[in-house]
C-alpha cells in the first residue's frame, strides 16, 4: 500500500513508529519514502538506496521497525507524490479533469484534549457538506465486526471438534466396555464394587481424554506457529498459545474424556457378573 | 457340622423372549458343610452351573432360598454381595479368566487389593503363589503361561483373601490329563491343610472320586442318589 501524508499530524500521533534504519519523512523529502518492514526484502530496500514505486524511482531515507501491523506492508512518501502517483493511474479521460493537489481519500482530525471525539465527528458531518466523519467507536465496530466473523468461525470450529471428540470417546469406552465384558464379569467375580470398576474406567477414559488433549495442543500448536508465519506477509499473527490456554485445554480434554466415559462406565458397573461372564 | 452352604428349593427362570423361557433350577436343594470338598456332576443343561453361580453370590434366583456362613444370600443388596464375594467366596472357571494384560502377581493382588489389602496386596499374592508353586512365574502374563500354570494362577487368586468356600466351574475342562491331575491334587491338598471348602462343577471322573462326595443333579433338581 502506498501512503501519503502531510506529515502534519506526526507529533500528534499517539502511535508512534520506530526505525530500523534511518529517518522519518519530511514534508520537503519529496522523490523519497519510507519502506515498511516487510516490504524491505521485496523492493531490495536500503537506506540511501532507490527503490521503483509504480514505476517511479525513489530514494529511501529511512526503514520501520516490525510494528505487525498495516504499515509493515507500505511505502509512506510526501503527499505531493502520493496524488501524482494516484493521479497518474487514473484513466486518461479522469486525469486531464482532476487536480493532483484536490487528490486526498481521508483527513485525520486530531481533537484538543477535553474535546469528546464522537461530538466532534458529529459536528462536523453537520458543518461540512459532503464529508463523513466517523469518531473512534466506528473504528472500533468496524474491528468488532471483523474479528465477530472471525471467532464465530473457530468457535464453530471448536464445537464441532468438542461434538467429534466427545462422541468418539463415548464410541471408544462403549468398544472397550464390550469388549471387556468378560474381563469386567471377572473382576466382579473376585469382589470389584460397582464403584471399583466405574472408576477403573473413567480413569481409563480420562488417560484418553488426555491424550488427546496433548496431541491436540501439540498439533494446535504447530498449526498457529505455521499460520503465524504464513500470515507474517499480511502483518497477521492471529494466534497466541498461552500457557493459560495450553493448560486449559488440556485440562478440558480430560474433563471432556471423563463426561465422556460415565455412561459406558455406570453400563459397565451395572452388569450382573454372571451375564458378564458368559458373554463371549 | 453345621452347613456352611445350603440351597432350599431353588427355582431359576431364564426368560429368552415373550413365552419363551428355561426353568434352569425346578426346586433344587443341597447343603455343604464347612470343610468339605464336593463335586457336583450331571448332564449339560442340569443346572450344575446355574446352581454354583448362585451359590456363589454370581447370580440371582427367582424363589427358594441360599444360605452362605450364616447369611441368607438371596435377600442380599448388591453392597453386601460384593462384600460376600470378597471375603467368603473364591471362583475358579473353566477357561481360567485372568486378565490377559496382568501378570500372574497382578492378577492374584487384584483379588486383594479389592478385598482392601493395599500395599499388602502384592506381599499376599506372592505367599499363594508359592503356595501353588507358581513363584519363579509370577512376572509372566496368562498367554505366557500353560493351562495348568494358569489355573495354578487362578486357584492362588481365588486363595488370596482366605475364603470360607472356593467354587469350581469345570476347573480341569480345559486341561490335559497331566495338568488336571495336579490340579486336583493342589485343591484336595488345599482343602485338607486349610479346611477351605471346595465345591466343584464337573463332568471329570477323577476330580468327583478326589472329592469327599458326590451331587447328582438333573433338569434343575438334585437327584436322590446324593447321599
Amino acid at each position: 500500500m502506498i501512503q501519503g501524508s502531510d506529515m502534519r499530524g506526526q507529533q500528534l500521533e499517539s502511535f508512534q513508529i520506530s526505525y530500523t534504519q534511518g529517518r522519518a519523512l519530511t514534508a520537503a523529502d519529496q522523490g523519497s519514502v519510507v519502506v515498511g518492514a516487510d516490504l524491505v526484502k521485496k523492493l531490495g530496500a536500503k537506506v540511501g538506496g532507490q527503490v521503483t514505486v509504480r514505476g517511479e524511482k525513489f530514494t529511501v531515507v529511512g526503514i520501520l521497525d516490525k510494528t505487525l501491523t498495516a504499515p509493515d506492508s507500505s511505502v509512506w512518501m510526501t503527499l505531493g507524490d502520493a496524488q501524482r502517483i494516484f493521479v497518474q493511474d487514473l484513466p486518461e479521460m479522469l486525469r486531464s479533469q482532476v487536480n493532483p493537489q484536490d487528490v486526498a481519500t481521508s483527513f485525520v482530525v486530531y481533537p484538543t484534549k477535553g474535546t469528546d471525539p464522537e461530538a466532534l465527528a458529529k459536528a462536523i458531518n453537520l458543518a461540512v457538506p459532503g464529508v463523513k466523519a466517523t469518531g473512534p467507536s466506528a473504528f472500533q465496530q468496524e474491528i468488532a465486526s471483523t474479528t465477530k466473523i472471525l471467532n464465530a468461525i473457530l468457535y464453530g470450529i471448536a464445537l464441532i471438534s468438542l461434538i467429534v471428540g466427545g462422541l468418539s470417546v463415548i464410541n471408544t469406552m462403549t468398544m472397550s466396555v464390550s469388549e471387556r465384558t468378560r474381563e469386567i464379569g471377572v473382576r466382579k467375580a473376585i469382589g470389584a464394587s460397582d464403584g471399583q470398576i466405574v472408576r477403573q474406567f473413567l480413569a481409563e477414559a480420562a488417560v484418553i481424554g488426555l491424550i488427546g488433549g496433548v496431541s491436540g495442543l501439540f498439533l494446535g500448536w504447530v498449526a498457529a506457529i505455521v499460520a503465524n508465519a504464513l500470515g507474517q506477509a499480511s502483518s497477521l499473527s492471529l494466534f497466541l498459545v498461552t500457557p493459560r490456554l495450553a493448560i486449559g485445554s488440556v485440562a478440558f480434554a480430560v474433563v471432556l474424556g471423563v463426561v465422556s466415559g460415565l455412561y459406558p462406565s455406570l453400563h459397565a458397573a451395572r452388569l450382573k457378573p454372571v451375564v458378564a461372564l458368559r458373554y463371549e | 457340622m453345621t452347613a456352611l452352604i445350603a440351597g432350599r428349593d431353588v427355582h431359576k427362570r431364564y426368560v429368552l423372549g415373550k413365552e419363551n423361557f428355561v426353568d434352569a433350577l425346578r426346586g433344587a436343594s443341597l447343603e455343604v458343610e464347612e470343610g468339605e470338598m464336593v463335586a457336583i456332576m450331571g448332564p449339560s443343561g442340569s443346572g450344575k452351573s446355574t446352581l454354583l453361580h448362585i451359590m456363589g453370590c454370581l447370580d440371582s434366583l427367582n424363589s427358594g432360598e441360599v444360605w452362605l456362613a450364616g447369611r441368607r444370600v438371596d435377600t442380599l443388596g448388591r453392597r453386601d454381595l460384593t462384600q460376600l464375594r470378597r471375603k467368603e467366596v473364591g471362583f475358579i472357571f473353566q477357561t481360567f479368566n485372568l486378565v490377559p494384560s496382568l501378570t500372574a502377581i497382578e492378577n492374584v493382588a487384584l483379588a486383594a487389593q479389592y478385598a482392601g489389602k493395599g500395599r499388602r496386596a502384592r506381599e499376599a499374592a506372592r505367599q499363594v503363589l508359592d503356595q501353588v508353586d507358581l513363584a519363579d512365574r509370577e512376572n509372566h502374563r496368562p498367554p505366557e503361561l500353560s493351562g495348568g500354570q494358569q489355573q495354578r494362577a487362578a486357584i492362588a487368586r481365588a486363595l488370596v483373601n482366605k475364603p470360607k468356600v472356593i467354587f469350581g466351574d469345570e476347573p480341569t475342562g480345559n486341561l490335559d490329563s497331566a495338568s488336571s491331575g495336579e490340579i486336583v491334587r493342589m485343591m484336595r491338598e488345599i482343602n485338607r491343610e486349610t479346611g477351605t471348602t471346595f465345591v466343584l462343577v464337573t463332568h471329570d471322573s477323577e476330580v468327583a472320586s478326589a472329592c469327599d462326595r458326590v451331587i447328582h443333579m438333573l433338569d434343575g433338581i438334585v437327584t436322590p442318589q446324593s447321599p
